[in-house]
């Protein structure tokens, strides 16, 4: 490897004073005198701004007048400002990657106290980027074609919302969903707030123009079960489902369904949430997309026992679109952009057992009562119990699963203001007396607040307190009543409330396999489970995967609004690269030193990108570097030491951690 | 000693077993040209020359020393450092003066912790006068010395320069007949050179192909719990076997012995610590991601010491156990 | 090939100059040579220049009783064979012998037979080692030869080229049949509790019989070449039965049921200078008979016979101190096992022992034939 002799190198080294950010809590000064005198260094500077226009052009002037070939810029974290020195070393005439950032802003000024402390860590630190960055090699970043197609993985109406935004661009969008139809969360609710406009009539129109649009290929109850490659280059493999009716051939015309050998529907309704029954050969919903029905193998008698009279085969007659033999299938597409749009599931209630939820029958989620309020729902829109009554007195927990230190730490964000939506319906349909069970209220957004005031001026009960118990009423246990225990905290008094109906306001969470999502698609997740976007305020619809975006409630809680809104910025940034056409590739890439390789395989399995092969004529490993993000996972797993990365070569890094050490 | 103009070459053993030793013999008919190629000056197992004789020589008058074995004793310190001075090339012979070897497993412990339990705890000693070896024992107005008993056992190069390494515990014949032509046609590589393939054992294993490429670890077996196969990768079969991370040149005998490598041969040159390069592939590719998953892997190594460092402890960036006078070294530096 | 038992005489060696009008009061040998492990001679003189005390010092300690504790159990057959590695087997076996006890199994019959295959065999080499390259030069190149030609090459020059090729390939014969089971010869690494790690496959069979033939032959041959060159000498037996050169201890050395020599299994026993048996035992009880003596000059330690105390370094029947390898294990069996080959394996050294009884006397110089 090419080390360059000390006094062939010269660096440049700045630090920024970023204002009082750095200033403010160690003296720029000390540093600049300490490093001036490291071997190699050319010049040393601090300056109020160096991120500043006169800032970048001071270093190129230095770079120019004194013969500087390597630049050491101490500031702030090079997720902020990496790109803006690179460039400008460039700009002066030398390689971008002769450049080198230290972070004593994140890293060093904003969590010391002690400003001694803090300035003899900004020496080290910098002591190691002046070892390092002298020994730092030439690189170029490659421009890597992209592929026009996209994937949006998941149907709700962020996906809807993204793939007609892409579609309409005229760019070829491949739209895949786990369930028969397309719809999501969005289609089982009655109303949205805080317009209470209904939901089916804003998403439908949404879902047929899915369905007709000729730039999209709708693939429902199908699933992506894997993904290879990278930016502009992804080859995805998407299983189908057997659905037993041929799409293409189904017209949707419900005869089947009619003629079913069960003359009654008897089979809980996964729509509706086992509230209402279907039949073994089913249409999820009236508008469901692809209008195509499906059957149940689980519950059909001709999987079951082989021996139906198939009436279903006779009413489809020529259109012979039930087809009992039909199998899983693949498809292989090539796309260059994803947009993830799985959405959430509710958080079950289960798991906070005094709720009595599956246990008391008039326990209900807050979308088993959406089901129930919607005209198109089992019960036709009446809101009526089990036992078939009305309710007259009804409680709404707020919070259930969230701003809890034994479930889920976070807001959820939707469900004070859902909880309000559903008092209203509840009270509008029945006249029943609703009392509201909340924490806080919190309603952020346009028009929310005024939501909040008209709910609570029909008359609502709300009270600030949490549910401490729930149990039979001893009063009037026969008919199902229940009692709630609960603290006022404005009033300062234990409560017990009767009521015939509960209903819980469960929070929204990441769904039961968002991990396995997360490695498919080589995702990062936060703390709390949601996928990470890249970051919180400046790219929140990126992931950490380069090409592949985020919509909607995969990455956090959100409403309606928020969640078409990311969607739309998810299409954006997908189509912005498309339109580009190129990605530039980070040369930080790892490289196999072939004659060194001793075959071993250790490396392959573990590359999150599957970048690495086995080059079978050779049997040595080989990274594809268009595919390699640069983690150097293989770097530190190979047992002998013949995979080395750009920008870590094991003489940098060791230079950098002595030169740290020498100064500490 | 007679005048001749063949090469002289010397051989001493310092913290070794003398494998080496047998590992020059095994050179079997090859050592007869070696014999009639190199005047042999020293060599203890098998001649008669002294210390004082190697004393008298001038310096630079040996051509190769070929040295083999750690460094614990003020003894062995002497004894290299005047070899180096006799010697134009001084060679590190096998694994215990590359790496430390095996009595570095000793930098576990403490030195004073050594000579307790060696002199007074073991169970067969009986030592009611609390005797230990001295430095100096009187006898009649007369002295009888012991060499000093270091605080840690430290591989060759950490004691004096070395030219060259040869590998292995012991090297083979093979490697020692290499090294010693190329010694005496003078076609050497770069100074400091270990002299073998630099490339891991896996590419010379007869068991490559079959190693899956989608290897992960869910857990260890020990050798004598398992029924090996005898065609198996044994990292597939879950042995911990250090032949990815171990410089090749062996023949892989431990394997045609159906047992796991055990890294004598030391890590390729472009690892800087042989037990942690095999340490951090190995929890890479172990299987199970949640603690008490990985808790029962790891089980299954209950000695990642002596597994993963069973040669080179000396020559780790871990030092041995710190004593209170003791200063700590990072990197690359020498132990005290 | 142990380190021999700390108590002079040892063989006088030539680096040390003893000629001259001053005599010196002190003689050092330094370093011991021709010998596996580490050692250093001081002799110290009276007046008259004989003998009045020496210290046979071993200058190092490894360490292993300390660096073995917290090693898994299967991994110290490999660890302990690196305290010899010219008779890295037998520790090895020792080891792996230790873990049967251990796990309480018994190896099945085919790998008990190739531990003791591959033992006898390395019994073989190493004592042609012992007698070729280490020990023999003292007579066949002879004493008083100079030093640089006191050794292997001497020592072919003596017998011939062809001689020498003759013990080198059978020797590297025996070791490929040690790592054709054990992976390598130095640090074998077949044994595991109750077994071993390799099979011996049928088609290598006929190999190993020819060469078990080929051995009786290279062992007979040996003897003939020891006849030759020792035994015919007049002046080497004299010198080799002095006075100077007894060393009358206890014996140690392993014995079957008939108390015949074994290698590989059995118990041991110790006689005393009498030929008397003064213990009996299996290895595991070892800490019962025999205990360790710490002295401030050596960092070896001296083994001892437990229940006669430490007596110091002392001769004669009632001495704590027990020798063991080649004579000793002769002298605690009443025999060997196996009929003698032709030529007799018997009376090598001592021919009044006969056919039934121990020859009773420890020369040192013999002590590894």
């Amino acid at each position: 490897m090419r080390t360059p002799r000390p006094d062939q190198v010269r660096i440049g080294f700045y630090i920024c004073h970023c204002g009082t950010n750095i200033a403010g809590a160690l003296d720029v000064g000390e540093v600049v005198n300490h490093v001036a005198g490291l071997p190699g260094v050319a010049l040393a500077r601090d300056y109020k701004y160096l991120c500043s226009d006169p800032g970048q052009e001071l270093i190129q002037h230095d770079i120019r007048d004194h013969g500087l070939n390597r630049i050491v810029v101490a500031a702030c974290s090079p997720l902020m400002h990496e790109r803006t020195f690179r460039r400008a070393v460039e700009e002066a005439g030398l390689n971008p990657f002769y450049c080198h950032m230290v972070n004593i802003r994140e890293h060093d000024a904003w969590v010391h106290t002690d400003r001694q402390e803090a300035t003899a860590k900004a020496k080290a630190l910098a002591t190691g980027a002046v070892r390092r960055v002298a020994l730092h090699k030439p690189l170029e970043t490659k421009k890597v074609p992209i592929h026009g197609e996209v994937l949006v993985v998941g149907g709700g109406i962020a996906g809807i919302h993204a793939a007609l935004i892409l579609a309409d661009a005229g760019k070829r969008v491949y739209l895949v969903e786990r369930e028969p139809t397309i719809g999501g969360h969005m289609a089982r609710f009655d109303k949205t707030f805080p317009t209470l406009d209904c939901a089916a009539c804003i998403l439908t129109p949404k879902m047929s123009a899915v369905g007709a649009h000729p730039n999209i290929t709708l693939w429902t109850y199908s699933e992506v079960t894997q993904v290879e490659g990278y930016v502009g280059n992804f080859n995805v493999t998407v299983t189908r489902k057997p659905r037993y009716v041929i799409e293409d051939a189904c017209t949707g015309c419900l005869q089947c369904i009619e003629a079913c050998i069960y003359h009654d529907a008897r089979f809980p309704d996964e729509f509706n949430l086992g509230l209402g029954k279907r039949k073994p050969i089913h249409l999820p919903f009236p508008q469901a997309t692809p209008p195509v029905v499906l059957i149940d193998p689980g519950t059909c008698i001709e999987f079951k026992t082989g021996k139906c009279k198939k009436t279903c085969v006779e009413a489809c007659a020529d259109r012979r679109a039930i087809d009992f033999q039909q199998r899983e299938e693949t498809r292989q597409i090539q796309v260059g952009t994803i947009i993830i749009a799985t959405g959430f599931q509710t958080f079950d209630p289960r798991r906070i057992p005094y709720y009595g939820y599956g246990v008391f029958p008039t326990v209900y989620t807050a979308l088993e009562v959406e089901r129930l309020l919607n005209a198109a729902g089992p019960t036709g829109g009446e809101v009526i119990l089990r036992n078939g009554k009305p309710p007259q007195r009804v409680g709404i927990v707020h919070c259930v699963g969230s701003r809890d230190e034994n479930t889920n730490r976070y807001c959820s964000r939707v469900c004070c203001l859902y909880s309000l939506k559903l008092a209203h319906l509840i009270k509008e349909h029945t006249g029943a007396e609703v009392y509201n069970f909340y924490i806080d209220i919190r309603t952020p957004g346009k028009g929310m607040e005024e939501f909040y005031n008209r709910v609570a001026e029909e008359g609502m009960h709300l009270v600030r307190g949490k549910v401490a118990d729930v149990y039979p009423d001893p009063a009037d246990p026969a008919n199902g009543r229940l009692m709630l225990q609960v603290e006022d905290t404005l009033m300062g008094r234990i409560l017990k409330v009767p009521v015939d109906m509960l209903v819980l306001s469960v929070g929204l969470e990441p769904r039961a396999d968002t991990q396995e999502v997360r490695r498919k698609f080589n995702l990062c997740c936060g703390p709390e489970g949601f996928f990470l976007e890249r970051h919180p305020k400046l790219a929140p619809v990126s992931s950490y995967a380069e090409g592949v975006f985020l919509a909607g409630c995969c990455q956090g809680p959100k409403d309606i609004p928020d969640t078409v809104a990311q969607a739309g910025a998810a299409a954006a940034q997908a189509l912005a690269l498309i339109v580009r056409g190129y990605t530039e590739q980070e040369p930080n890439t790892a490289y196999v030193r072939e004659e060194d390789c001793s075959g071993c395989k250790s490396c392959i399995p573990l590359c999150p990108y599957t970048a690495i092969s086995l080059a079978a004529d050779k049997q040595k490993a080989f990274i594809n570097e268009a595919l390699c993000k640069g983690c150097g996972v293989c770097v530190a797993a190979c047992p002998s030491g013949s995979i080395g990365q750009n920008l870590f070569e094991d003489e940098q890094l060791l230079s950098e951690v002595e030169g740290v050490l020498t100064y500490a | 000693m007679n005048p001749t103009s063949k090469p002289k070459v010397a051989f001493y053993w310092c913290a070794s077993c003398g494998g080496c030793e047998e590992a020059v013999v095994d050179l079997a008919e090859d050592i007869l040209n070696v014999v009639e190629a190199v005047e042999i000056v020293f060599w203890p197992v098998a001649m008669d020359f002294k210390k004082q004789d190697l004393e008298a020589m001038p310096d630079r008058a040996i051509a190769a020393a070929l040295v083999n074995g750690a460094i614990r004793t003020s003894e062995q310190e002497e004894m290299v450092r005047l070899l180096r001075r006799k010697s134009q090339c001084l060679i590190s012979y096998g694994a215990c003066a590359q790496l430390g070897g095996i009595p570095a497993l000793a930098n576990q412990f403490e030195r004073e912790e050594i000579l307790r339990y060696v002199y007074q705890e073991a169970p067969s000693v009986i030592n009611n006068s609390g005797t230990y070896p001295q430095p100096a024992t009187p006898h009649n107005g007369d002295t009888v010395t012991l060499p000093a008993f270091r605080n840690s056992v430290r591989a060759l190069d950490q004691v004096v320069e070395v030219d060259y390494y040869i590998p292995g515990c012991p090297p083979t014949p093979a490697l020692t007949k290499a090294a010693l032509d190329a010694l005496l046609a003078g076609r050497l590589p770069p100074r400091g050179t270990v002299l073998a393939p630099d490339v891991a054992l896996c590419e010379q294993c007869p068991r490559l192909e079959s190693k899956p490429k989608d290897l992960s670890l869910d857990a260890f077996q020990r050798p004598h719990r398992t029924a090996l196969d005898p065609e198996k990768c044994l990292l597939a079969q879950g042995i911990p076997c250090m032949g990815p991370a171990t410089r090749s040149g062996c023949e892989a005998l431990c394997i045609k012995g159906n047992m796991a490598c055990t890294g004598c041969f030391g890590p390729t040159s472009r690892v800087l610590d042989h037990g942690a390069k095999i340490l951090s592939c190995f929890a890479s590719a172990l299987a199970p991601k949640e603690p008490q998953g990985i808790d029962q892997a790891l089980a299954g190594l209950p000695d990642p010491v002596g597994t993963f460092y069973r040669y080179s402890l000396a020559r780790s960036l871990l030092r041995r156990k710190r004593g209170p006078s003791q200063t700590q070294h990072f990197i690359r530096g020498n132990p005290p | 090939m142990s380190v021999a038992t700390p108590i002079l005489p040892m063989r006088e060696a030539s680096g040390a100059s003893s000629a001259g009008l001053h005599r010196p009061r002190r003689v050092t040998i330094d370093p011991i040579t021709r010998l596996e492990g580490h050692g250093k001679i001081e002799i110290f003189l009276d007046e008259k220049g004989n003998v009045e005390r020496a210290f046979m010092q071993v200058p190092e300690l490894r360490g292993f009783e300390v660096f073995s504790r917290g090693r898994p159990a299967e991994d110290m057959p490999q660890i302990t064979s690196r305290i010899c590695g010219v008779c890295p087997t037998a520790h090895h076996l020792a080891s792996t012998k230790t873990l049967d006890d251990l796990y309480q199994v018994e190896p099945p019959p085919a790998a008990r037979k190739i531990r003791e295959l591959v033992y006898n065999t390395f019994m073989l080499e190493d004592h042609a080692l012992h007698f070729f390259v280490l020990g023999g030069p003292d007579f066949v190149v002879g004493p008083d030869a100079p030093p640089q030609q006191r050794n292997i090459v001497g020592l072919i020059q003596k017998v011939g080229l062809d001689a020498g090729r003759k013990v080198i390939g059978m020797r590297r014969r025996l070791r490929d049949l040690i790592a054709y089971f054990g992976g390598k010869v130095v640090h074998p690494v077949l044994g595991l509790p109750g077994g071993v790690s390799k099979a011996l496959s049928p088609q290598d069979l006929p190999g190993f019989q020819q060469l078990a033939q080929d051995s009786l032959e290279f062992a007979l041959w040996t003897l003939q070449v020891f006849k030759q060159a020792v035994l015919a000498n007049p002046e080497y037996v004299k010198l080799i039965t002095a006075e100077a050169y007894t060393h009358k201890t206890c014996y140690m050395g392993m014995v079957d049921e008939q108390d015949k020599v074994n290698f590989y299994d059995g118990k041991l026993r110790v006689v005393d200078a009498g030929g008397r048996e003064v213990c009996r035992f299996a290895a595991r009880q070892y800490l019962d008979h025999i205990a360790e003596h710490v002295e401030p000059w050596s960092y070896v330690k001296f083994p001892y016979l437990k229940d006669r105390g430490w007596k110091g370094f002392v001769e004669g029947v009632d001495t704590s101190i027990y020798s063991v390898a080649p004579l000793a294990r002769l002298n605690a069996a009443t025999g060997m096992a196996t009929p003698p080959g032709p030529g007799g394996l018997r009376g090598i050294l001592h021919d009044p022992g006969g056919e039934t009884g121990p020859p009773h006397t420890g020369q040192p110089l013999g002590a590894n034939y």
